[in-house]
């Protein structure tokens, strides 16, 4: 228990010095820029593939599971949209990006630690903290609610796709299907989930790369950690954004 | 003048220096020398801030450097240069 307490102010104090007031904000645009790329850009593909297999997927199990005839085959379309921007385009997404960009973070950071660059970056009198966490967490607060929008949109296409080549509903059915109903604060409620999510997996991430101690299999099982704990931390904040946006 | 008064430093509960006092006098060069593991980084990277000690005191001429803020601690760090063992290179990064 006292680890953890120990571990829980580490985390916040860390935090106090990500916040602290930058001392040359050029060289923070210049890095968040770069991040954008690194955490941002770089993850458009994998989010793309994933949204477009699971709206397709989401597509054939609904059509198959509501086969009887008192079902409106337009169902499909509206199960595949909500499905997608309820709970894939923000929390399974995230959790993709914990695996991709956490483990980047908290690698990146730690080989940073072991090898001395953090300190040497210290000596040099810069907040290394802030210079290396503050630029991360900007560009994946921006850049992931629109990854979050992409998977929703790819998602829903690739229902379409997989719905109608399959033969399970009809093109007209399906749009029909995702137009139905349609509640656009379903998307605010899952940008803010996004916002979170993308707070958490970086913030976590970046907390276990940067007090590594040892050597490169420490750095090793400190992405490992920052896996399993942002994975952890978003399904426990899935919940509770959850039960406070839709409630 | 950098003077050192009863400093020590544990990891863990692992005491690694205990009551180190020494004087570093300007304009000699000093050597500290040791085994491996005996605590020498330790003591450097603590005079330079960056482990904070469990207790004791480290002085810049008339400055009490452990218990100075960032901005104290970065002032007089712009007058040091240290060599990192492991050379602290930033490989990621290119000259622009």
């Amino acid at each position: 228990m006292i680890k953890f307490l120990t571990q829980f102010g580490r985390y916040f104090l860390l935090l106090k010095k990500v916040f602290s007031k930058p001392e040359k904000p050029v060289l923070y645009y210049k890095q968040t820029l770069r991040e954008f790329v690194y955490l941002g850009i770089n993850s458009i593909g994998i989010i793309a593939i994933i949204s477009f297999f699971m709206g397709a997927v989401i597509t054939l199990q609904t059509a198959y599971n509501t086969e009887n005839l008192i079902y409106p085959k337009y169902l499909i379309g509206l199960g595949c949209r909500d499905s997608m921007i309820l709970e894939f385009s923000s929390t399974i997404a995230a959790l993709i990006l914990a695996g991709k960009v956490g483990s980047n973070i908290a690698s990146e950071i730690g080989t940073m630690r072991v090898t001395e660059q953090i300190d040497a970056l210290e000596i040099m009198g810069v907040n290394s903290a802030s210079y290396l966490i503050l630029p991360k967490m900007i560009a994946t607060l921006i850049f992931n609610p629109f990854l979050t929008l992409m998977a929703i949109i790819i998602g829903i296409f690739g229902g379409w796709i997989a719905g109608t080549f399959a033969g399970v509903i009809t093109s007209e059915n399906f749009i029909y299907g995702i137009q139905y109903a349609f509640i656009p604060y379903y998307i605010t409620y899952s940008l803010t989930k996004t916002v979170f999510f993308a707070f958490i997996i970086t913030s976590v991430s970046a907390f276990q790369g940067y007090f590594v101690e040892g050597g490169s299999l420490e750095v090793g099982r400190a992405s490992t950690k920052a896996v399993v704990y942002s994975s952890v931390l978003i399904l426990l904040f899935n919940v509770v954004l959850t039960q406070l946006l839709l409630s | 003048m950098i003077r050192i008064v009863k400093l020590n430093k544990s990891f863990n509960g692992k005491s690694v220096l205990e009551n180190i006092s020494v004087t570093f006098e300007t304009g000699k060069t000093n050597l500290i020398i040791g085994r491996s593991g005996s605590g020498k980084t330790v003591l450097l990277k603590s005079i330079v801030g960056l482990h904070e000690i469990d207790s004791g005191e480290i002085w810049y001429e008339d400055l009490l450097f452990n218990k100075l803020d960032f901005a104290g601690k970065k002032k007089i760090r712009s007058e040091m240069g240290m060599l990192f063992q492991g050379s602290a290179l930033f490989d990621s990064l290119t000259v622009d």
